[in-house]
């Protein structure tokens, strides 16, 4: 490479990297969070696959960012600031992405002259794939995977080649050292999946494949051993238990499958794909600085990267028998088939792969991880491509050639390089990303720091909750703004529940604590188990935008809980606005301790351990867990699985063509099986997921109509087969929609779908009441069976409840709501649901009340006590129970009901506040209303944290429901409205706001130009008023959701062990126990994980008494002979680590010394 | 193959084209006419290259007719670099053969 080039490089890195830091300050936000705040902490959280965040959590991809991060946190150790090494950072990565992309460019292409490479160096950096998805986007670990693949490429490619081991040296070399860019396992197919590509082109006789191919085999091997530490935790981490629980909770094919589906839709649209654009970023998001973006989409502007790219694959088409253009046409044209996913054409093959082999579906989003490959091939050729195509003017006119060449670089340097040159790279559509004087600058105040210190001093391994507490994301009114990942994990050295992730156990426990926390004065017996003495309330965020609580109304419930010596909390000190509070040290427990009372729960809710009454010391649990329990459970808690509303008649017949279609042919039809199959054949063109389950459920509510038919028939023969077919389907259809509620379900939602899975299936139960009273289909009770089958699959469901509903007189169907829950352990279960805001007083819930459970009918006396509402013991064996009872709302939660709106030259508006509210409970709101003339009402719900977006200069609240009650063209009479409101559990007031507007028919006049109405002047003319009453206006809270069974064994008094521990590390505790009398639990308050093992003596502790408790930790039950106990808590995976690390750096020892070697040699 | 035959073929696939409206269906029909009129990747890569190149122009206005060509054209970059490689490969094998 010639020295002058070198300087182009180094000053463009240099001058964009000024550009980029001309405020001074780190940037930061997104996905990436601020990682250059504190580097060190980053480099200390990536040394153990165990992180010292959240409640621990096991992150094996973490280490694989061991090497890089060294080098920076080595740096920020000797005094360079954060923003510095943030600058050398993204000068590196600028440096090496234009270096090794020329060196690349020339390796592959060679006998051009230098300035083609230079200018598809400069195209590699500034082409519109790098500036979304790697520059924009800002993830460390993407924009270093896309700066140093060229290197790798280019060392691969120089060793193939040469044969020389010198490259294949380097090539390990620097895979260890910047291994960081491969933390994505997309990232290692990408590399290796090119690396072979170029490698059979390399092939130039057949007599060579062989040779290659083992060239290219023994570099995987060697770069597998030199990166063995954190290959070989992923691999673990594959066969872990702790990943078959991710895989069994959270990862669904289903969800995955739809999800790369409307990704593809979106982003693969080839206009968008030829040109390397991101569809959505270039073609539809509003709000950036300038608009930036939407030069790019200008339809000259357009013209001219289109004439580009045609330019550049006509020159290719010229030189399509040279190997280099194959190899860089193949990149582009597979790039672009593999980035658009399942696209059209031939989307099906992707589906195929990414069906079939669950382990490829980290492509979900196959632009944003296989798009680099498309630009790496276009880049190849852009630059040579250039240089023919001026050669080609060179012959007819200096002044042509001259100017073909200045447009050329003008194009890539200027055109698409702007976004760099300008620093808009580094700016977003959202504030504080869209505020020029902001965009990517994060300025994190000293008070964090102080707090953090205080903290660390106070408790050095003391856990805290931060409210208010959402997801994710989070928005900060620092000094800079910040919008991205929360931040708690790098603003503060010690672990806390600060945000809801999807770690298994954690998820559970962080999206329950803030509404447990409001709810129960009593929060501090879950704080304990939690090992969390202190709660930070953070003030400085904008909660709308973060999906949080207002600060002020946890502030309020702080202040409360401070004045109420019950909940046992106090204030402990304020740091700016943040101020943390502290509960009593008589309450909390200790990280390790030992327990022999337990409380057996169906599953791992926290509000379980509360309802149970559980106390210090009080160790929760569910099954799987080890026998001998059984003997030291003084309690066991359930909540119901499911809840079903039935009301006026059950079930009911919805008979629509979308349940039940039109039916031609029995069973007893010569050609059925062609019936069948047709059906089949259909529903194997269709490539959408959803729409084959809906096709599913069509031809199952078909199913049933077959047998009805035939049963009208009276054909006895068709029918059965019919209902055979029935329930075989049956099967099928619910696992798919057991499949799609795991991964699309509305949160509010029992199962995916939920009021049409209602309607339909209980159109099927009726249709099964009709066959089963038909003498001649139910005989030995076949129907009968076959509906209870039914009635088991789908209850199971969450679809409709198991028992059909007893009436009586005294007992008529009205609001009544059925509880489904599940026995484990049978015995005299107490029944009762929790007291709320509105339960059980503002429902019609008298003193003794009619039962029933399962199929039978009960009179029982109800009890109110201690906060809540039983209905008294009842006798219940192992398995599936129902308990329904009849619970009317009394209250309405609005003062007026009825009233006018009458929009006359303005908006007429009504605000109706809601009396009482609680974000978790549902609400029923109806009323009628009747259009006397113009225009219909508009239906809005407002809640506090509704998010406010900027429209055209104007702040506009996007309200949580709103439907526009339109006037229809036939029916102009007094007319119903309903609708159940799930409010946002952040919220923390409600409003129900009717609008109207006055009535004008301009557009309809002036349809041809619409926009002209725009202007009042014009369209005031045509305005006249509406007029719309409303009547009946009513609001009720909905029946409570969630019914508790407990039922409480007499407990016999063992002696406790004493407990003492010391943290060696965080993955490795020393614990010992003395006066062992009983046997015991070892609790450790760490996240559960396999990972953690318990010895004595060098003796593991069998597997099978390693169980999860509190919902979230590990216990051991520890049964033996000794008084006295030594133990080690280590997590293995962290000692797995050290060995295979020396593996790997002893490998790389010995590369490089003879690498190093090796080229002292050649220069000597 | 009788001439005749071969125009018979290819008018059937174009039928069958505009019968199933499916890019599978524009893929055999590229696939038969290469094979049936021995058509070189030359032109094939050609028709690829005007394809995306009116495909281009329709899509400036946003035309959604401009995505099918697109996606027609697509269709023939990839059997033209397919039929490229079986070229090179036919190339190499005789030049091994000379050797």
């Amino acid at each position: 490479m010639k020295k002058k080039h070198l300087l182009i490089f180094f000053a463009s890195s240099a001058l964009i990297t000024a550009v980029l830091f001309k405020g001074g300050n780190i940037l930061g936000g997104g996905e990436s969070g601020a990682p250059f705040y504190d580097i060190s902490r980053m480099y200390e959280d990536s040394k153990s696959p165990w992180l010292d965040g959240f409640l621990g959590v096991y992150i094996p991809q973490a280490v694989a960012n061991i090497p890089f991060l060294w080098i920076f946190s080595s740096l920020a150790g000797s005094g360079v600031s954060g923003v510095l090494l943030q600058a050398m950072f993204t000068f590196g990565s600028i440096f090496i992405s234009l270096v090794s992309f020329y060196l690349f460019a020339k390796e592959v292409f060679g006998g051009y002259r230098d300035r083609a490479y230079l200018l598809s160096s400069f195209f590699y950096l500034f082409n519109f794939y790098s500036v979304m998805d790697i520059w924009n986007r800002f993830l460390l670990n993407f924009i270093l995977f896309y700066s140093v693949l060229p290197l790798f490429l280019w060392l691969f490619l120089r060793f193939l080649r040469r044969e020389r081991f010198i490259y294949l040296g380097l090539f390990l070399m620097s895979s260890f050292i910047l291994s960081y860019a491969f933390s994505s396992p997309a990232h290692i197919v990408v590399l290796w999946a090119i690396l072979l590509f170029i490698t059979i082109l390399e092939v130039r006789a057949f007599g060579q494949l062989l040779r290659k191919l083992l060239m290219f085999i023994s570099s995987v091997v060697s770069w597998f051993v030199v990166n063995y530490w954190w290959v070989s935790q992923q691999l673990k981490f594959g066969v872990s238990e702790s990943f078959g629980i991710i895989v069994a909770e959270r990862f669904s094919g289903t969800g995955n499958s739809i999800g790369l589906a409307s990704l593809s839709d979106a982003l693969g649209k080839l206009e968008n794909l030829y040109l390397l654009k991101h569809g959505i970023f270039y073609n539809e998001t509003p709000s950036f600085v300038n608009n930036w973006p939407a030069l790019y989409k200008h339809p000259i502007l357009l013209l001219l990267e289109w004439v580009v790219l045609l330019m550049v694959l006509y020159w290719a088409i010229k030189r399509r028998k040279k190997i280099p253009v194959v190899l860089s046409l193949g990149l582009f044209l597979g790039g672009i088939f593999l980035a658009k996913g399942v696209a059209s054409p031939f989307g099906e093959i992707f589906n195929f792969f990414f069906s079939k082999f669950t382990f490829i579906q980290f492509f979900r989003n196959p632009f944003e991880k296989l798009g680099i490959v498309a630009a790496i091939g276009i880049s190849l050729m852009l630059g040579p491509a250039f240089l023919d195509t001026e050669n080609i003017f060179r012959t007819q006119s200096r002044f042509l050639k001259r100017f073909v060449s200045i447009f050329l670089i003008a194009y890539v340097i200027f055109f698409l390089g702007y976004p760099f040159w300008s620093g808009l790279v580094f700016t977003g559509s959202r504030y504080p990303f869209n505020d020029p004087s902001q965009g990517y600058q994060v300025v994190v105040p000293d008070y964090y720091s102080k707090a953090d210190e205080w903290l660390e001093a106070e408790a050095k391994d003391g856990r805290f909750i931060t409210f208010p507490l959402g997801g994710e994301g989070i928005e900060y009114r620092w000094p800079k703004g910040y919008l991205g990942v929360e931040e708690s994990q790098i603003l503060f050295n010690n672990q806390s529940i600060s945000n809801i992730i999807t770690f298994p156990f954690y998820e559970q426990v962080s999206s329950s604590v803030q509404r447990l926390f409001s709810q129960h004065v009593d929060f501090f017996r879950v704080a304990s188990l939690l090992n969390t003495q202190y709660i930070l309330l953070r003030p400085d965020i904008d909660f709308r935008n973060s999906g949080m609580k207002d600060p002020a109304y946890m502030q309020k419930i702080l202040s409360d809980r401070v004045d109420n010596v019950d909940s046992r909390l106090s204030f402990a000190h304020e740091f700016g606005p943040l101020k943390f509070y502290k509960y009593s040290d008589d309450v909390m427990l200790p990280k390790v301790y030992a327990s022999n009372n337990l409380i057996s729960a169906a599953n791992s809710d926290l509000e379980l351990y509360l309802m149970a009454g559980g106390e210090n010391r009080d160790v929760m649990y569910q099954e799987p867990a080890p026998d001998q329990l059984e003997e030291y459970t003084e309690m066991y808690v359930l909540k119901n699985n499911s809840t079903f509303r039935l009301g006026g008649t059950y079930p009911t017949l919805t008979n629509a063509p979308h349940i039940f279609p039109y039916v031609s042919h029995t069973p007893s039809y010569r050609f059925y099986s062609l019936v069948l199959l047709k059906e089949r054949l259909q529903r194997a063109f269709d490539q959408n997921v959803e729409s084959r389950l809906n096709w599913d459920i069509l031809i199952l509510g078909k199913r049933l109509k077959e047998a009805e038919n035939a049963a009208m028939q009276g054909d006895v023969n068709a029918a059965r087969i019919a209902l055979d077919l029935y329930e075989d389907q049956l099967l099928e259809v619910l696992a798919g929609i057991h499949s799609f509620s795991l991964s699309i379900k509305a949160p509010h939602e029992q199962v995916w779908n939920e009021g049409t899975m209602v309607v339909t299936f209980n159109s099927h139960l009726f249709i099964l009441n009709e066959l089963e009273d038909n003498d001649k289909i139910n005989v030995n009770g076949y129907v009968t069976n076959l509906k209870a089958r039914f009635l088991k699959k789908v209850s199971e469901e969450k679809i409709i409840p198991r028992y059909e509903p007893v009436v009586t007189d005294n007992f008529p169907l009205k609001d009544r709501i059925v509880y489904n829950f599940t026995v484990s352990s049978p015995g005299e279960y107490e029944l009762f649901i929790p007291a709320s805001i509105f339960f059980p007083k503002d429902f019609a819930l008298d003193g003794q009340t009619w039962i029933q459970i399962d199929d039978t009918l009960e009179y029982r006396q109800i009890r109110v006590q201690d906060n809540k509402i039983s209905f008294g013991n009842f006798r219940l064996d192992e398995g599936v129970h129902e308990i329904s009872l009849n619970l009317s709302p009394l209250v309405n939660l609005v003062d007026s009901t009825g009233f006018e709106l009458n929009a006359n030259g303005q908006d007429a508006t009504i605000i109706l506040r809601v009396n009482k509210y609680s974000p978790y409970s549902q609400y029923l709101i109806s009323f009628d209303y009747l259009i006397n003339y113009g225009e219909g009402p508009r239906f809005l719900v407002s809640l506090n944290n509704d998010n406010i977006v900027e429209e055209d200069g104007n702040s506009v609240q996007q309200y949580h429901f709103s439907e526009n009650l339109a006037p229809e063209d036939y029916f102009f009479g007094n007319k119903n409205y309903s609708i159940v409101i799930h409010p946002d559990l952040s919220s923390d007031e409600m409003e129900l706001i009717l609008k109207l507007s006055p009535w004008n028919n301009c557009r309809k006049i002036f349809f041809r130009q619409p926009s002209k109405c725009d202007n009042p002047v014009v369209s005031k003319p045509f305005e006249r008023p509406s007029r719309v009453e409303i009547t009946n206006f009513k609001l009720t809270p909905e029946y409570p959701k969630g019914l508790f069974a407990l039922m409480t064994k007499e407990g016999v008094d063992r002696v406790l062990p004493e407990v003492n521990f010391e943290k060696i590390s965080p993955t490795y505790y020393k614990v010992n126990v003395n006066e062992i009398y009983d046997p015991f639990i070892l609790v450790f308050s760490e996240l559960f994980d396999r990972g953690w093992k318990a010895y004595i003596g060098g003796r593991t502790i069998a597997e099978k008494n390693h169980f999860l408790v509190n919902s979230y930790a590990n216990g051991w039950f520890i049964d033996g002979p000794e008084v006295a106990l030594d133990i080690e808590l280590r997590f293995e995976p962290h000692f797995a680590l050290d060995k295979a690390f020396l593996v790997s750096l002893v490998t790389f020892g010995i590369v490089a010394t003879v690498t190093v070697a090796l080229l002292f040699r050649k220069k000597l | 193959m009788n001439i005749k035959l071969k125009y018979f073929i290819f008018f059937l696939c174009v039928l069958l084209i505009m019968l199933v409206s499916s890019y599978w269906t524009w893929l055999l029909l590229i696939v038969l006419t290469v094979a049936l009129f021995r058509i070189p990747s030359a032109i094939i890569f050609t028709f690829a290259l005007i394809a995306t190149a009116i495909g281009a122009v329709l899509s400036i206005p946003s035309l959604n007719i401009a995505g099918h060509i697109l996606r027609v054209g697509l269709i023939l970059w990839i059997v033209g670099y397919v039929l490229n490689l079986i070229e090179l490969l036919k190339v190499k094998s005789k030049n091994a053969k000379k050797v």
